[in-house]
């Protein structure tokens, strides 16, 4: 078939307008003001009726305009001043300041004042003074201005374009506007505080500090046996040979790290977000119980590992301490949840997962089949899940009719029938609400598993 | 916004209070951003227009409400929009109104009044000048307005001298030989086109 016969290809596309071509930006360059022109012709017509009605008075008016003009374009600048803009740190702790450094040089004998206004995303509150403002710069001179302004939520946020614009002489001559394109700066999410005492099942890493199965050097007994050749002589239980005539020692239990995956469901987002000191929506949620999460298990030596459950089915390889939990902040921060996602695959997930034996903890606002299915097919599996709630609390649909709340709260019905099926099926379910929130559910874990 | 079904003032009440809440909000916004700074040198454009259509009519016709209210307007217009052709107006009306006054009113004016009324239309238009590019929320570096008050000065002070030369010339408008002004305004008109040509030749 003929490529240029096929039907297809001679259909409209979405956006029917014809492409236009960019039009290149122009260069800067020196120009003058209403205000030059204003001076000139408040001059010259003052100097025009003087002469014409024979008035002496006008000549005195048109004076400071004539002497002023004279004075401020004594030193004229020629080349425009260059500008650039350097993002100064490229993260930065949400509710911290997020700043990018605009570099001015004036190459000319002459001062010029140099005008900023910057734009920024609307999660970046710029601070007074620092988004939209001018300053002096003396002749043959170069100056450092900084752009900044408070990161208010967690993500991937653009500081810019930043607008430059130049005056001389007092304000009749002009630059023309100099557009920089602006630079993303990442602000990290700040996690909430959670420390948990409880040791994890499935501790069977090399060292660390979780409870393991195996028998090593620790503090904990696992049992009092014969002596064998090899053992330790401090090890002697010195009271239980004495009573059996028979030398005994104590057997105690290792201390070992383990791995911790942490799935994120990013399917659905729903509450409208405040940033840092506002509500919080099921991302920032997710987001937050997510990184408190890890930073606690990854500081404590643990090997921690997250992946998406969404859309972009991100992973983020498992690793231990404080270089992989800054890391790690560094992918929460980019997590987007699109408007109109491709449906995420439980079966594609679950081919991600590597070790069978790691502590799986599922962030999820159980809100959709797959969510739900996911978090049960884990248990099936017989891997160790713990299923955080991340459904804020002070969500709920928006009102259509006076149904409204009959049908919410069905739905909320419906939804603890879910969390009680997933409990029996051996998921410790636990909505998030920060510090040793999740120790009893842990504790849980731990003892199924050494029953 | 929920797509239920909406009576039509459900649905203009809902309007007008999201309305006043956004506008709330930005007004809000703007208070906080304002800057001193660029708000004193509007005022300064403002107070140099009014206070210069105030000198250039006599007593009683600046007290009168209609051009209290005219000066009120172009002052107010070119505080507002430095930028645009407002600050010319301004001149153009204050130079009218002391045309029409000193003609009209023989006793008003004078050179010191004159001179008065020329350095206020120039600080109007040198602030204007400066303020064009300036926002309400725009912060400033001291520095620019330190520059502004010097080139003010130095304007404001040559322009006295010049009034004083003038005066020592001119003791009587009336004795002034018509060909001298015709002398002066030809000799100042090509000066400024001279000079007004000079400058806007940039050289590359």
């Amino acid at each position: 078939m003929n490529l240029t016969a096929d039907p297809a290809l001679s259909l409209r596309t979405d956006n029917p307008r014809p492409l236009r071509r960019r039009t290149p930006e122009r260069p800067v360059e020196w120009r003058r003001t209403a205000a030059l022109t204003r001076a000139a012709v408040i001059a010259a017509c003052c100097l025009l009726a003087s002469v014409a009605f024979g008035r002496v008075d006008l000549v005195l008016i048109a004076a400071p305009f004539v002497v002023g003009t004279a004075l401020l374009l004594r030193e004229r600048p020629a080349r425009p001043p260059e500008a650039r803009l350097d993002a100064s740190e490229a993260s930065c702790a949400e509710g911290g300041t997020a700043s990018a450094v605009l570099r001015v040089a004036n190459p000319e004998p002459v001062g010029i004042t140099t005008v900023v206004t910057a734009a920024a995303d609307h999660w970046i509150d710029l601070h007074t003074g620092r988004g939209d403002f001018a300053e002096r710069l003396a002749p043959a001179t170069a100056r450092e201005m900084v752009v900044a302004g408070e990161a208010r939520r967690w993500g991937g946020h653009l500081l810019g374009p930043v607008h430059v614009q130049s005056y001389a002489c007092g304000g009749l001559l002009e630059t023309t506007v100099q557009a920089l394109p602006g630079s993303k700066v990442w602000a990290l999410p700040v996690p909430d505080w959670f420390e948990s005492s409880e040791s994890l099942p499935f501790a069977d890493g090399v060292a660390g500090v979780h409870r393991s199965r195996r028998l090593g050097d620790s503090g904990e007994l696992a049992e009092v046996r014969l002596y064998q050749p090899g053992d330790r002589l401090r090890r002697i239980d010195w009271r239980t040979s004495a009573r059996s005539q028979e030398l005994y020692v104590n057997a105690t239990l290792s201390e070992r790290d383990t791995d911790v995956t942490l799935i994120l469901d990013l399917q659905v987002e729903a509450g409208a977000s405040g940033g840092i000191g506002g509500p919080a929506s099921i991302a920032d949620l997710t987001v937050r119980a997510a990184g408190a999460v890890a930073a606690h298990y990854a500081l404590q030596g643990d090997r921690v590992g997250c992946i998406e459950f969404g859309a972009r089915s991100r992973r983020l390889r498992a690793g231990a301490g404080r270089r992989h939990h800054l890391a790690l902040l560094r992918w929460l921060a980019a997590v987007e949840i699109p408007d109109n996602p491709l449906p995420a695959s439980v079966e594609a997930l679950r081919r991600q997962l590597g070790n069978h034996r790691s502590m799986h903890v599922v962030f999820t606002p159980l809100l959709g089949e797959r969510s739900i299915g996911l978090v049960a097919a884990l248990a099936r599996a017989g891997r160790p899940v713990l299923c955080v709630d991340t459904m804020p609390a002070h969500v709920s649909p928006p009102s259509r009719s006076h149904w409204t709340p009959y049908a919410e709260r069905l739905w909320r019905l419906s939804r603890e029938n879910t969390i009680m099926e997933l409990r029996d099926l051996g998921v410790a379910v636990e909505p998030w609400t920060g510090a040793a929130s999740l120790d009893d559910v842990i504790a849980q874990l731990v003892r199924r598993r050494y029953r | 916004m929920s797509d239920a079904p909406r009576g039509l003032f459900e649905a203009a009440g809902d309007g007008v209070r999201l309305r006043a809440s956004s506008a709330r909000r930005r007004v809000t916004s703007w208070t906080r951003r304002l800057v001193p700074a660029a708000l004193f040198l509007r005022v300064a454009v403002g107070s140099a227009y009014f206070i210069a259509a105030e000198l250039a009519v006599p007593k009683q016709w600046s007290a009168s409400a209609p051009y209290l209210a005219l000066a009120l307007l172009i002052a107010l217009g070119a505080a507002l929009l430095p930028a645009g052709i407002a600050p010319l107006a301004a001149s153009g009306t204050v130079i009218a109104a002391w045309l029409i006054a000193t003609g009209l009113d023989g006793e008003h004016g004078g050179l010191p009044t004159a001179a008065a009324v020329a350095v206020l239309l120039y600080v109007g238009h040198a602030t204007a000048a400066v303020t064009q590019r300036f926002r309400t929320t725009t912060a400033l570096d001291s520095e620019i307005v330190h520059n502004l008050a010097r080139h003010l000065g130095i304007v404001a002070a040559s322009t006295a001298a010049f009034a004083g030369v003038l005066a020592l010339f001119t003791a009587y408008f009336a004795a002034i030989p018509p060909a001298v002004a015709v002398g002066i305004g030809l000799v100042s008109a090509v000066t400024v086109i001279y000079v007004l040509a000079r400058s806007l030749h940039i050289p590359r």
